[in-house]
Parts: structure tokens; C-alpha cells; sequence
């Protein structure tokens, strides 16, 4: 699976899970945590997600909501653990 | 305002942009604060700040010194409930803070720790016991709407009881233990365990259910669910996510268990009831106490 292909996966996960109006605008880009999209007691399922989908790991000081804050920030996280 | 999303760039530029003079915080915000570092602090103007407090939550008292180092002044725990519609302790300006203490009554309250047998004030400062206030205070419930019985339950031998434990030390400070009962509090928000094993028992899946807090570095607490599983079902991380997600669109997101454990079985009492309190100290390192109770194989 390819970058972009993660970010897409990442991103329809988000909309199905969180996003309750079908209407809102959701990018790459979007700030997820910041605006409030994902609070941070959901986060946790997101980071379950991640590590579901992907086989990995991310220890709990890296699931920052800095590092949750956009898809572009989710993937970039996953990929360093994808190695 | 500020209600979406946390950040401290964000908080920090608020209290400069609107010189906002007191400020009423909670610990988990407090906490979330002090983990983003000392740095970040030194780019804002804070100057206006003359009074700094805090609630929802006992306030450890790193946080009180960390404020004390970077804002001057430490935040100030306060002690109040829905119930008594105002501050009953607390720390108040131009008194010895004690970090890590509640504080005292707030002048013109009584306050209390009950033995939890007796109901009668605790002799002697260390003693743990159930706090609780004189009736009588001006901003104090009428009622719980449609439920009078429960209303009365509040008030036994002349106190009003809070549902909290603490000590009070020789020179009148009051230190929390916890709640009474089995409620949650996790970054404030006080979760019913009963309410989210009812609602886990509802997915096609679980068995069983108990809940119990679990202590985070952020939220103080959180919540943590051990779960049997019914016959034909095998446990897997899809299975915990996909439970997660039942509970956070059924409840809310505080609700949804941060972590479900699968266990084979859980430990009941010879008539059958859970031990959620042998859950607990298992999450929290502490004694298990008496299991005499406790069902054999």
C-alpha cells in the first residue's frame, strides 16, 4: 500500500467513525483534533485503528494529538513504524 | 471558545489576547499544560493573571508547584458539586496553600469526614472518612428532579454527604482519597461503570462486563473494561475496536473504554455478583483486601 492509498484508507476510517454530518468538507489537511472533529478520548480508538490496519505499534508518547491532528500527520506517524 | 480541541499555543494566546485576570482550569487541562513544557509559556505575555484556580478534579500537587514556578501564583483547588451550587472547599486568597489539598471549608460552611459506619464526625486529624456538610447553605439543591427518595438518601444524621472520602490533617486541611461509590472521573467528566457495562452487554459479543478506572498520567483516571465473550466469538484487537466504537456512538467518547481487557472469567462472589473492587486494585497496585467472598472454581 502506497502513501496515498494510507491516506485515503485513513480518511474514509475518519469520516465513517467521526465525522456525523455527511455534508462537512474533510481533507488531508484537515485539523481533526484541533477542531474538534476527533476528541482525545477517541483518539484512542483511532490509534487502535491505525495499529489494527497497519501491524504496527505506536508507543502511547507518540500518539500525540499533535501527531493525530491530520491525515498527512496520521500517515507520516504510521510510516515510521511501518519499517 | 475554546471548547474544540486542546492546545497550549492556543490557551496561552487566549489569556494574552483577552487579559484574562482569573483563571478556573481543571487538572486534566492543568496537566496537559505542564506536559506541553515550560518553554512555550515564555512567548506569551501572562502578566494579567492575578488568581488562578482549579476544579472538576483533586489537583496533585506537582501542579500547584509547577504553577507557582511559571505563573507566580499556584492554582488554587476548590472542592464544589452540581448539588451544592457553590464552592464548599477550598483554598482561598491569603491562606497557607498545602499543594496537594483541597483546602478548607470555605468560611460560613461546615464541613466534615464521617465515619462511613456511624455517620458521626471522625475524632483525630489522618482519619479517612466520608465528606460531608452541615444542611443549610444558601445555593444548596432542593431536589433531584422526579427523584425525592434519592434526594433524602443525600442527608443522614444531619450531614449532607458528598459521595467523597478524605482526611482531614491537623491544622484543618482537607485531602482527597476518592469517591465513595464506583463513578469515574475521568478528566472531570464522572462516568458511570454500571451505565457502560449495561450498554457493553448489549453488544452481540460480550458475555460479561465490569468496568473500573484506570490511572492515566492526563485524565487522572480513565475507563477500563474486562470483558468475557459468549461462546463462538474469539477475542482480537478488531473485536476491542469495534467494541470501542459501540460504546463511544452509544455513550460518548469519555464512556468508551480506553482499553478492554478479554478475560475468561471475572471475579464474582459466591452469589454471583461482580468484584469490581478486586478489578480495581489489580489497576491501581493496591491491596485486594478480603476475597474471602470470593467463587472457587
Amino acid at each position: 500500500m502506497n502513501t496515498e492509498e494510507m491516506k485515503e484508507l485513513v480518511l474514509n476510517y475518519v469520516k465513517k467513525e467521526y465525522i456525523d454530518d455527511d455534508d462537512t468538507e474533510i481533507t488531508n489537511d484537515t485539523p481533526l483534533i484541533s477542531s474538534g472533529y476527533v476528541d482525545s478520548f477517541s483518539m484512542v480508538s483511532l490509534l487502535v485503528f491505525l495499529e489494527n490496519k497497519f501491524k504496527i505499534k505506536i508507543p502511547s508518547s507518540k500518539a500525540t494529538p499533535e501527531a493525530f491532528d491530520t491525515v498527512n500527520s496520521i500517515v507520516a506517524l504510521v510510516n515510521q513504524y511501518l519499517q | 471558545m475554546l471548547d474544540s480541541g486542546f492546545s497550549a499555543q492556543s490557551w496561552y494566546q487566549f489569556i494574552e489576547q483577552y487579559r484574562i485576570t482569573v483563571w478556573y482550569s481543571a487538572p486534566t487541562a492543568i496537566r496537559s499544560l505542564m506536559k506541553a513544557g515550560d518553554e512555550i509559556i515564555r512567548n506569551f505575555d501572562l502578566s494579567c493573571l492575578r488568581h488562578l484556580a482549579s476544579v472538576g478534579e483533586p489537583l496533585n500537587s506537582e501542579a500547584v508547584i509547577w504553577s507557582e514556578k511559571n505563573f507566580g501564583m499556584p492554582f488554587l483547588d476548590t472542592f464544589w458539586q452540581t448539588e451544592t451550587g457553590s464552592i464548599m472547599i477550598t483554598n482561598y486568597p491569603g491562606m497557607k496553600v498545602k499543594p496537594g489539598s483541597m483546602g478548607k471549608p470555605f468560611p460560613g460552611i461546615t464541613g466534615t469526614v464521617l465515619d462511613a459506619k456511624t455517620f458521626k464526625p471522625l475524632q483525630g486529624s489522618g482519619k479517612i472518612g466520608l465528606i460531608a456538610f452541615k444542611p443549610g447553605w444558601p445555593s444548596m439543591m432542593r431536589t433531584y428532579w422526579k427523584n425525592e427518595e434519592k434526594y433524602k438518601e443525600k442527608f443522614v444524621n444531619g450531614w449532607y454527604l458528598s459521595g467523597d472520602r478524605a482526611s482531614i490533617d491537623n491544622e484543618g486541611y482537607f485531602w482527597f482519597i476518592g469517591r465513595d461509590d464506583d463513578v469515574i472521573n475521568t478528566g472531570g467528566h464522572l462516568v458511570s461503570p454500571f451505565e457502560v457495562e449495561s450498554a457493553l452487554l448489549e453488544y452481540p459479543a460480550v458475555g460479561e462486563s465490569a468496568v473500573v478506572a484506570k490511572p492515566d498520567e492526563i485524565n487522572m483516571e480513565v475507563v477500563k473494561a474486562f470483558v468475557t465473550l459468549k461462546p463462538g466469538f474469539t477475542p482480537s484487537k478488531d473485536l476491542e475496536l469495534e467494541i470501542m466504537n459501540f460504546i463511544r456512538k452509544k455513550l460518548s467518547s469519555v464512556a468508551m473504554p480506553q482499553e478492554i481487557e478479554f478475560v475468561d472469567k471475572l471475579p464474582k462472589t459466591r452469589s454471583g455478583k461482580i468484584m469490581r473492587r478486586v478489578l480495581h486494585a489489580k489497576e491501581w497496585g493496591e491491596e485486594i483486601g478480603d476475597i474471602s467472598s470470593l467463587e472457587n472454581d
